[in-house]
């Protein structure tokens, strides 16, 4: 308890306000010292009132006083608003690049502000620690899952081979269903990889429309076989970005679209001034589902019984974070419009 | 054709030993770096897959030692790592075929195939290709079957030319997603199916034989 009451007095004493305060309570009480040393000299002298001339004079010290405590107040809010401000940019870059090995600069540890920085550091420090635990807990639940999963399917074909014919579709499935864990678990692993590895290394300058176009060419005979019309409308658009990224961004967005329009439905794809935009005519999103669609795993009602892992727009939301980009969603009447602004 | 695996993990090694005997192909395994690059640089195989994390020697250190010395037998890299990075480190050190574990055995055997007859495949030079009454000419990009033109789309022609040149060999989903098209990414949905389908529906079209042979389980094939 004392000690608790004498550490919050020592920080006191180190805080800024407090030195502030300190240094406005100097000056005044020097300037009250000076104007009542002046008033004691007249008293002694017999003088009575001070004349003009010296009124005068005391008036000019008091103002220059003023002017100083003025000026010293300002200089200390600057300072901390100074320092504040650093703390705010480091903050706000961590945030931007997702990148927690960062810290705040201390240029000094006397006073409270630089005591903040270093608890913040230390606070950071522990954040990074802990986000490299849960990386590298998921990192290795996947591989330890993975490892066994793949000995099971493995041995699920061997097993296929010798078996009577039943058993043999029977062992197919199987193996199926062990791709479709397999495959979750390589998407999961992928988008942890976008979100928390700075993967920027495979940027490269491209055309997003060319992108755009190649998924559009991979994809039409999709479209065709349940004669869905797809209207493209796309400028030019120089980039600078992960390729092989952002067209699975795209063919995801696709065929999500492509699934969720009704037979004989139309998809208007549209890139104008960087900004992407994808409306289907199927049933739309309503809006509590709207928040929840970019999570993974997450599945609408509409959407139980297509295929799929729950992941496809996890990781388009992924990617388009790891290009500074943003993603938005609209009423596409029918529909659900998707729209990405690239910067 | 002979095979040699250096592969630690012997689950691993064990499945493709099984896989390629019962495919009735001969295959020599190796546990670690060392032993593989004793064997490989003493005996003559056809192909090599080399695990990428090996203890002694890894992998793409073992490749590049074999590159240095002259050696050019093809090597298929299998690794857990299947970023776009990775992948491109193995091919860069030398590695001629890049395989994410886990993989089904079909896929890794349509590869080694591949690569075992790269030596003999002379299709580089050709210009005129041809699978039983088709031909595939190189330079008009124009296809014929039994006297009748076929129209194919660019896509659809890189698809042909890419079943054509590896004609009698399995070829995987996978194989064509990376080699027709450029791009690395995980399609979604069955769009290479449709894609055959569509290019089957050009080329067999009014013919008895029917070109393109689904492989359960493994791919496709083109045959004589």
């Amino acid at each position: 308890m004392a000690l608790a009451t004498s550490s919050r007095i020592r920080s006191y004493f180190r805080s800024s306000s407090f030195q502030m305060a300190l240094l406005f309570t100097t000056l005044l009480g020097l300037s009250v010292g000076i104007l009542g040393y002046f008033g004691y000299y007249f008293a002694q002298n017999g003088q009575g009132l001070p004349n003009q001339e010296v009124m005068l004079w005391l008036t000019g010290l008091g103002i220059v006083f003023m002017l100083l405590v003025i000026l010293t107040s300002f200089a200390i809010s600057t300072f901390v608003v100074g320092r504040t401000g650093h703390i705010a940019a480091t903050a706000k870059s961590i945030m931007d690049t997702g990148d927690l090995s960062q810290r705040i600069s201390i240029d000094s540890r006397w006073d409270d502000l630089g005591y903040m920085a270093e608890i913040l550091n230390q606070l950071l420090a522990r954040i990074e620690e802990l986000m490299h635990g849960v990386k590298n807990v998921s990192d290795n639940i996947a591989h330890d899952l993975r490892t066994p999963l793949t000995r099971l399917r493995n041995n699920l074909e061997t097993l296929q081979k010798s078996a009577g014919p039943e058993t043999a579709d029977l062992c197919e499935n199987m193996v199926a269903e062990a791709d479709r864990l397999l495959a979750t678990f390589a998407a999961l692993l992928r988008i942890a990889r976008i979100e928390t590895g700075r993967q920027r290394n495979q940027f490269v300058p491209l055309q997003i429309d060319a992108v755009i176009r190649d998924v559009l060419e991979m994809y039409e005979p999709v479209a065709d076989e349940k004669n869905i019309r797809i209207t493209a409308q796309l400028e030019p658009a120089s980039y600078h970005g992960d390729r092989d990224l952002l067209f699975q961004a795209f063919v995801n967005l696709l065929d999500n679209a492509i699934k969720f329009t009704p037979d004989g439905g139309t998809i208007l794809i549209t890139l104008d001034n960087k900004t992407f935009s994808i409306a289907d005519s199927g049933p739309g999103v309503t809006a509590p589902d709207r928040e929840k669609i970019f999570e993974r795993f997450y599945r609408t009602e509409a959407s139980r019984n297509t295929p799929g892992n729950g992941l496809g727009l996890a990781l388009v939301a992924a990617v388009v974070k790891l290009h500074g980009a943003s993603i938005g969603l609209s009423d596409a009447n029918p529909g659900l419009r998707i729209s990405i602004a690239f910067r | 054709m002979r095979i040699l695996i250096i592969e630690d993990d012997k689950a691993v090694a064990d499945y493709i030993s099984n896989g390629f005997k019962e495919a009735g192909i001969v295959a020599d395994a190796a546990v670690n770096g060392k032993d593989g690059l004793h064997l490989a640089t003493t005996e003559n195989y056809d192909v090599l897959i080399v695990d990428r994390m090996l203890p002694g020697i890894d992998g793409i250190t073992l490749v590049k030692t074999l590159r240095g010395s002259g050696n050019a037998v093809p090597v298929l890299i299998l690794s857990a790592l299947g970023e776009i990075d990775d992948r491109v480190t193995g091919l860069r050190s030398g590695g001629d075929d890049y395989l994410v574990k886990p993989f089904a055995f079909a896929e890794l055997l349509a590869r080694v195939e591949v690569l075992a007859r790269r030596k003999s495949n002379t299709f580089a030079a050709q210009t005129i290709l041809k699978i039983a009454d088709l031909e595939m000419d190189m330079l008009a990009r124009k296809v014929v079957r039994n006297g009748t033109p076929v129209d194919l789309q660019t896509r659809e022609f890189r698809l042909l030319e890419y079943l054509v040149k590896h004609k009698g060999q399995v070829v995987t989903r996978t194989m064509l997603l990376e080699n027709v098209w450029d791009y690395h990414f995980d399609p979604q949905t069955n769009v290479i199916d449709v894609h055959i389908s569509r290019l089957r529906g050009k080329i067999n079209a009014g013919h008895k034989t029917q070109l393109i042979r689904t492989i359960r389980g493994a791919g496709y094939i083109i045959e004589d």
